[in-house]
């Protein structure tokens, strides 16, 4: 019987077994209820009209059907209340309450299926903040690319294009890169024998260049670089110059042979660390100042004396009129100053 | 960053402070601390004279009223705010230091700590300052009838009205909860206290006998009722009679004492009474339906629950502990708390 008062709430849970230990031993706390108030004389309108409740409620209570009752909470305070009015034992008669109906946590968040803001009227608008942004990635942008992007970037990639695109001008460029590699103007007529040439093959050199043998093309182009300090200037120019040299001057045939020798009145420097090297001629004005990277050659043409300034000496080879020149004597801190008469 | 393997630390609190009693939750660890809200001060003298707290909660409160001259005891909450900013402070401090087990870290823990909802901005302020000068690092306020509710067990999330009762020692607060938040919330500064008053009144008046407030309590609490019951019960009583100046003993009825607590308790039911009238009318079928909870120390008090059927014709059911209601709500939203919004108080 009393079973059947509890299967109506939950038929399905799986404590019924917990549920039954005490509903076999005693009637359920609905029919104890019931009895005590038969005992007492009361119809359940009485009851309900002492308890504030609905006799329907009443009902429910004494029937156990907790569907139609208002919750754990309530169902154990009315139960309490039923007690206290019949002079049971209230607490006797809630701790036989199913155990089903023990409060458990409350849920305290309001339940939603969706969640999603509300859009913002009046605040700032969503695309304003995507140009604050656009505007920001920009900045770091230029930020980034100034740093990390080398100056001479445009540079060099100007030439390496030229190079490839025009091969023509590469002898006059080979012819004027040591002097162009030194921002020295006056330094070609300052030396006369290559001077001359440079523009005179220029014109004949493209036509001859290009009919001539393919060897003379991979020399050309590491050489057509005079404005990236690239390694081989010095090097190439002996066999750069045959080609060049060989339809428009004899003389300049013969510089190969002797590394150039024609050039003799000027100032070789080998490098095999990177070193920063100055050279002023004998107005004082610089004709060479620039940091030259390891492996590379430079020659340096102009009028002598030579006020040279060579940072990191121990790992730079000086040749004067071809001849080497002891740096580490005159160095200090590994700066060598001397003067070439 | 720091703050953060600080609070690592120190356990989040969510704190009653009541002017009765202080309940302390510790989060994942349940009620911690339970003890009046007293504070009883010493004032030294001599060459280095200074003012120290010689005892708080339970011990102050049995000095209370038997404190030579050099002690002081307070109780630093009145009417459920705070009425003793520094000693309130010094008692957040003590409790909170009682249920930090670390010593070496000082705590400086969350602290979720309830405000009468009735409470001026004024003085949630000042209950929040005390909580930060006490070592909270964040203070959150929640509403006294909210946690009540949800120390209560009632469905404060769902779309039905529920109304609680919070009788404390300071304040009356009734509040009409649904969807996870206020809908009505009234406060009169009627409590525990209140009534302790009105039976030293009525017995200084009727029987010209001067009784202190813990004697007060004491017949309250044994033999107070709200409503007229069958049976009759008497109490043996002693003060001090006012006329010839000696201690002397009487004895006192439950009848005389509803006399007494007829006024502030009236003052309930119209606070309640007027909460059910503002109630939009949907609520009001729900609360019908399933009446008030009453929580709170006062709701101890006998036939109370009575008291406000016969006054309202609503169902009434005191609320199980109802002592540690508010502590329990505020612990299960401390629980919770990184999940809700809308339960907590703004300033």
């Amino acid at each position: 019987m009393s079973e059947e008062n509890l299967d109506p709430s939950s038929p399905s849970l799986s404590e019924n077994v917990e549920a039954e230990a005490p509903a076999v031993m005693q009637p359920a706390v609905g029919e104890q209820l019931r009895a005590a108030r038969e005992a007492k004389g009361m119809r359940s309108a009485d009851v309900a009209q002492a308890l504030k409740l609905s006799t329907r409620q009443v009902d429910a209570l004494e029937a156990g059907d907790w569907s139609g009752l208002p919750g754990q909470t309530f169902i154990r305070g009315f139960v309490r209340n039923y007690a206290r009015l019949l002079r049971l034992d209230p607490d006797v008669l809630v701790g036989q309450l199913d155990p089903r109906l023990m409060p458990e946590l409350p849920r305290l968040d309001v339940s939603s299926s969706i969640s999603a803001a509300l859009p913002r009227t009046g605040g700032p608008q969503r695309r304003d903040f995507m140009v604050v942004l656009a505007g920001l990635l920009l900045v770091v942008l230029a930020v980034l690319a100034f740093f990390f992007v080398p100056p001479d970037f445009w540079q060099s990639r100007l030439a390496e294009w030229s190079a490839a695109s025009a091969r023509v001008d590469a002898p006059a460029a080979e012819s004027s890169a040591p002097t162009d590699a030194a921002p020295a103007e006056p330094a070609p007529p300052a030396a006369p024998p290559p001077a001359p040439e440079a523009p005179a093959p220029a014109a004949a050199a493209a036509p001859a260049s290009a009919a001539s043998t393919p060897a003379a093309q991979p020399v050309l182009q590491p050489v057509s670089q005079p404005s990236q300090p690239l390694p081989q200037p010095a090097t190439p120019p002996a066999p750069v110059a045959a080609p060049a040299a060989q339809p428009a001057s004899p003389p300049a045939a013969t510089a190969p042979a002797a590394t150039a020798p024609a050039r003799a009145g000027g100032v070789q420097l080998v490098f095999t660390q990177p070193s920063w090297v100055e050279i002023r001629d004998r107005s004082g004005q610089i004709i060479f100042s620039q940091l030259n990277p390891a492996g590379s050659q430079r020659y340096v043409e102009g009028e002598p004396p030579f006020a040279l300034v060579v940072g990191n000496a121990t790992h730079v080879t000086v040749k004067y009129k071809g001849k080497p020149v002891e740096l580490s004597q005159r160095s200090k801190d590994d700066v060598a100053r001397l003067t070439l008469e | 960053m720091f703050s953060f393997l600080r609070s690592y630390f120190s356990n989040d609190l969510a704190i009653d402070l009541g002017t009765a009693n202080t309940l302390i939750y510790v989060r994942s660890k349940g009620i911690v601390l339970d003890e009046p809200s007293v504070v009883a001060i010493r004032l030294e003298g001599g060459p280095n004279a200074k003012k120290t707290i010689q005892a708080v909660g339970r011990e102050a409160k049995e000095m209370l009223g038997k404190a030579p001259g050099t002690i002081t005891v307070i109780r630093p909450m009145k009417d459920g705010v705070i009425a003793d900013f520094t000693v309130t402070e010094q008692m957040l401090k003590q409790f909170i230091k009682k249920v930090h087990d670390s010593k070496l870290l000082s705590p400086s823990p969350r602290i979720i700590i309830c405000v009468p909802s009735g409470s001026t901005q004024v003085e949630r302020r000042a209950i929040r300052e005390s909580a930060i000068g006490a070592g909270a690092s964040q203070v959150f306020l929640i509403e006294e009838p909210m946690a009540a509710a949800i120390g209560a067990g009632l469905p404060v999330a769902e779309a039905t009205g529920s109304m609680v009762v919070d009788i404390g020692g300071g304040t009356t607060e009734v509040g009409v909860i649904s969807l996870g938040g206020m809908v009505y919330a009234g406060s009169v500064r009627v409590g525990g206290d209140k009534l302790d008053e009105a039976i030293i009144n009525y017995i200084s008046r009727n029987y010209g006998m001067l009784i202190g407030e813990n004697t007060a309590e004491n017949i309250k609490k044994t033999i107070g009722s709200a409503f007229p019951g069958a049976e009759v019960r008497e109490m043996e009583v002693s003060g001090i009679n006012k006329a010839e100046g000696i201690p002397r003993k009487f004895t006192i009825s439950s009848n005389e004492i509803l006399e007494a607590l007829t006024e502030p308790l009236n003052n309930i039911v119209s606070a309640v009474k007027s909460a059910l009238e503002k109630t939009p009318p949907e609520l009001g079928a729900d609360i019908a339906d399933k009446g008030m909870v009453l929580t709170g120390g006062g709701a101890l008090l006998r036939d109370l629950d009575r008291l406000l059927m016969e006054e309202t014709g609503l169902p009434v059911i005191v609320a199980e502990e109802p002592l540690t209601c508010v502590a329990r709500g505020c612990g299960l939203a401390l629980e919770k708390m990184d999940k809700l919004g809308s339960i907590f108080a703004s300033d």
